[in-house]
């Protein structure tokens, strides 16, 4: 990254981040953990309305630093006071098993080459192994890996995955080091009803990353700041510059860092928040479908505005919009900043112990995309999700979701097989558990 | 022949429909409920949201867990506070072994108060004597600190939590 544009960045949130000195209150990600459950001796109904969806208790223990004042207790008992060892290894697991029949098939955007299964055994869909526990009295780890991710056999991914400091040097500014998704300071992922995923935060590339986040909270205002790599949690680099091969390993494939963050507020009954992020990300070599990386770094800007309420401790709502400027990132005219916006909106419905009702509208343009001849033409979604959660237990769901794609498909409009050339209607019935 | 995908969607379809009978054969097992017995029975059950009866009672998981509540009812989230004339106020933390195997409560009384009190209805059914009881704003106010202090020494308020809901307690 060029010095100058690491000074502007830096200089642009230097205002955001003199205001974040200070505060502690964004909320880490935590799905449904009934680890938790375990060591307090609580039931699944303390913290989630509808598993995994967190109540208010949820989300004020996860904003505590994912613990209860009396996280001690579930310590061995060593006599060492400067030792808290969890009592017994803190894991749980969560997993997901889904039959569905759908419209979409598997299109190869060079040769057209197509696969198709309309419908399918998605099992094991996922299989997750979470990990939490207060350290400290201010330091807390969480992290989860999956197996099975989408029925990929053969490969464990380590998603979430840090450590947080609830009050850095006296300050009250929380501190969280590691890989987290950036989405995160807005609608965490993990704790949505619907299968249906927030796909604007995929689309706009602000899910995981890694970095550091500092938080807190200022009268009626939380505050969120963070820096990233930018470039996702896959890239793995061997270090060999001074000569022969050395040990450590590099992460970040350039030298830019990603500025983050958000604050929000209660405005009466709906909290709101505005995000924004300023970073690069690699651009895209002409033809191949935008599929191959180019050699320069473009300037990626994000601004979101989310709002959100709950209404008699049954129904939730959330909505999100997100406006994005990738600038330069096509090399076949770097001049053209490439702007596109998206969004969804969402309610849930926890009608009883037993049942919880979802609908997810997802929604994204590609704008300036279109007729670009790469797979970014597909930045194209107006769907409706329509959920039922049955509960057989507090852990145990079963789901019925219906997902219906309200665009046409388009014909192939240039060389590649690019765009939205089916529509996405599916039905999908599935178990999701954790234990 | 039908073809493969119609007859996944018929027994997707089967399945939606036969989901909540099989949900309702593994029976309200699944769905939390806390049986709350006291000896002597009688006290008035307090939960988050206020009284909720005598024990002998059975309250929803729910009914101890809301999805939401005001700021000053916060201290009292998962807990069980038990009330009776005579009797010191008991305060419990609702755990796992209380939801499988009920709760039941011991209330340290004076024998004499006690022993009167025994003599109202304890089924359960109809208030007892214990709840028309009247209370001075003074007792009132200390009854609210024991139970602040006791919140406090099983670590389930901070501190600092303590210290803001004591200021209020004993504002003018």
């Amino acid at each position: 990254m060029r010095p100058s544009a690491v000074r502007h960045r830096l200089g642009t949130w230097t205002l955001t981040l003199a205001l974040a000195i200070g505060a502690n209150s964004v909320v880490p990600p935590a799905e449904a953990m009934p680890e938790f459950a375990r060591r307090y001796s609580m039931s699944c109904a303390a913290c989630h309305a509808a598993f995994p969806r967190l109540n208010r208790f949820g989300e004020e223990f996860a904003a505590n630093n994912m613990r209860l004042p009396n996280w001690k207790d579930s310590t061995a008992k060593t006599g060492d006071p400067s030792l808290a060892l969890p009592a017994y290894p803190p894991f749980a697991v969560r997993a997901q098993a889904y039959t569905q029949a759908r419209d979409g098939r598997s299109i190869d955007p060079l040769t057209g080459s197509t696969e198709s299964a309309s419908t399918d055994f998605q099992s094991p869909y996922l299989v997750k192994l979470l990990s939490s526990a207060p350290l400290s009295d201010d330091i807390t780890y969480y992290f989860y890996a999956i197996m099975a991710e989408k029925g990929v056999n053969g490969e464990t991914l380590v998603e979430d995955a840090w450590f947080r400091h609830a009050n850095v040097f006296g300050t009250g500014i929380g501190m969280q080091l590691g890989q987290f998704q950036l989405s995160d300071l807005m609608f965490p992922r993990e704790v949505r009803l619907p299968f249906q995923d927030f796909m604007a935060y995929r689309m706009a590339g602000i899910t995981y990353d890694r970095g550091v986040l500092l938080d807190r909270d200022l009268g009626p205002f939380e505050l969120a700041l963070g820096l990233s790599n930018g470039n996702g949690i896959t890239d793995n680099l061997n270090i060999n510059s001074p000569g022969y091969r050395r040990p450590d390993k590099m992460f970040d494939s350039d030298g830019s860092k990603t500025v983050f963050g958000r604050i929000g507020t209660d405005i009466g009954p709906v909290a709101a928040g505005l995000f924004g992020l300023d970073g690069e990300q690699r651009s895209i070599a002409p033809g191949n479908a935008g599929l191959t990386r180019g050699a320069r770094d473009s300037d990626k800007r994000v601004l979101g505005l989310d709002l959100a309420g709950e209404i008699g401790g049954k129904t939730w709502w959330y909505a999100q919009y997100l406006w994005n400027s990738w600038d330069g990132f096509l090399d076949a005219d770097p001049s053209q900043d490439m702007r596109w916006h998206g969004g969804f909106a969402g309610v849930d419905y926890v009608h009883s112990d037993r049942w919880a009702f979802s609908a997810l509208y997802n929604y994204a343009d590609a704008n300036d995309f279109d007729r670009t001849d790469t797979i970014y033409e597909g930045i194209d979604m107006n769907s409706l999700s329509v959920t039922a959660s049955y509960y057989f237990m507090r852990n145990v769901k079963g789901v019925i979701e219906l997902n219906y794609d309200f665009l046409d498909a388009r014909r192939k409009s240039g060389r590649y097989w690019t765009g939205h050339l089916d529509q996405e209607h599916y039905i999908l019935f599935g178990l999701d558990t954790a234990f | 022949m039908r073809r493969p995908q119609h007859v996944l969607s018929a027994v997707l379809a089967a399945l939606a429909v036969t989901l909540p009978v099989a949900g309702n054969a593994a029976g309200d097992a699944a769905v939390g409920r806390l049986r709350i017995a006291s000896d002597p029975p009688g006290a008035e059950v307090i939960l988050i949201g206020g009284p909720a009866g005598h024990t002998p009672l059975t309250v929803s998981e729910r009914a101890i867990y809301p999805n939401d509540y005001r700021d000053d009812q916060a201290a009292l989230y998962g807990l069980v506070t038990l009330r009776r004339a005579g009797c010191a106020t008991a305060v419990q933390r609702v755990t796992l072994e209380h939801l499988e195997h009920g709760m039941h409560v011991t209330l340290d009384c004076d024998p004499r108060v006690a022993g009167t009190q025994r003599t109202i209805d304890t089924s359960g059914t109809s208030a007892p004597a214990a709840a028309a009881t009247p209370e001075t704003l003074p007792a009132r106010r200390l009854r609210q600190l024991q139970v602040l202090q006791e919140l406090l020494d099983e670590g389930l308020i901070s501190a600092g939590e303590e210290a803001r809901i004591r200021r209020r307690l004993l504002a003018p």
